[in-house]
């Protein structure tokens, strides 16, 4: 949810090295790890209103 | 591809360090953090050639002379550090079924090499344990006079001299199951292949001792990171 190290806290990882796939699922990391990382330079919670990954979508 | 770099790093404000592998040498995540760097993005995916294994050992003679890894050897022609027929009169052997070792055999041929595709799937494009390459590929190779051995695996790389010389080769009769890739082969049925080059092209993963030395990694030796 966050692509936050669980070594070091104040390093965020994404793209093929986390998870080899799709070119847009790694451009998505960089999307996530952005959002992480604002909140963690601004001591926000990490993980308030974000959703894990196929956490399970409503049927529209 | 420049121009486009180019202008995003204007307009974002962007500043490019180029030539900086973190991880090797003095450049460490610590020391960017003592450098005055909050936080770090590390996105550098996989680098690093996969070595051939049988079963959960690694297949012994890669350190042999003429044995070679498809992506460095990719990176060394497309820099144009291979003068041309540098295989000329030479047996190659790729082993691999990915368009890469596709790539690396239609390459090695095109520099005059005698070469043969060695890979563990089968030719059949409807079963579970076909060949992955693009047929674009499959085809092209075949045109370009390339040999393709399907459903083989490499056992043993023998050699002479230090010198890369065959390679044993059992049949592999499935690849896939129900665990994923879980290749079985029958030794009853092994060829040998001879070859002057060994090119291994069989998947590519990340940079594993750069990011032990980061101290990134788990007590299993996996990237640990909040998915």
């Amino acid at each position: 949810m966050t692509l936050q190290s669980q070594k070091k806290e104040w390093v965020f990882i994404g793209g093929d090295l986390r998870k080899i796939g799709f070119m847009v699922d790694a451009m998505k990391d960089g999307l996530v790890a952005a959002e992480s990382i604002e909140r963690y330079l601004k001591g926000m919670d990490m993980k308030e209103g974000r959703s894990r990954d196929y956490a399970g979508q409503d049927i529209p | 591809m420049t121009s486009a770099i180019d202008n995003l790093v204007r307009i974002a404000g962007i500043e490019v360090k180029y030539h900086a592998n973190v991880g090797q040498g003095d450049l460490t995540l610590d020391g960017l953090k003592k450098q005055g760097f909050e936080a770090v993005f590390m996105g550098k995916g996989t680098p690093a050639p996969r070595v051939l294994n049988f079963g959960r050992d690694d297949v012994p003679g890669q350190d042999l002379s003429g044995v070679m890894y498809g992506q460095n050897f990719l990176y060394e022609v497309s820099h144009g550090n291979i003068k041309p027929n540098y295989f000329r009169g030479k047996k190659v052997l790729v082993i691999g079924g990915g368009n890469v070792a596709f790539d690396v055999a239609r390459t090695s041929r095109r520099l005059g090499g005698e070469t043969t595709i060695v890979c563990l799937e089968c030719e059949d494009r409807s079963s579970k344990d076909r060949v992955p390459a693009d047929w674009e590929e499959i085809r092209g190779a075949w045109e370009e006079g390339i040999r393709i051995q399907y459903s083989r695996g490499v056992r043993r790389i023998v050699g002479e001299r230090e010198r890369v010389r065959k390679i044993e080769c059992p049949r592999c009769t499935s690849v896939y199951d129900e665990k994923g890739f879980n290749p079985k082969f029958d030794l009853e049925d092994t060829i040998s292949l001879e070859g002057d080059v060994l090119i291994v092209t069989v998947g590519q993963g990340p940079d594993k001792q750069s990011l032990q030395s980061d101290d990134l990694l788990d007590e299993k030796g996996r990237l640990s990171v909040d998915p």
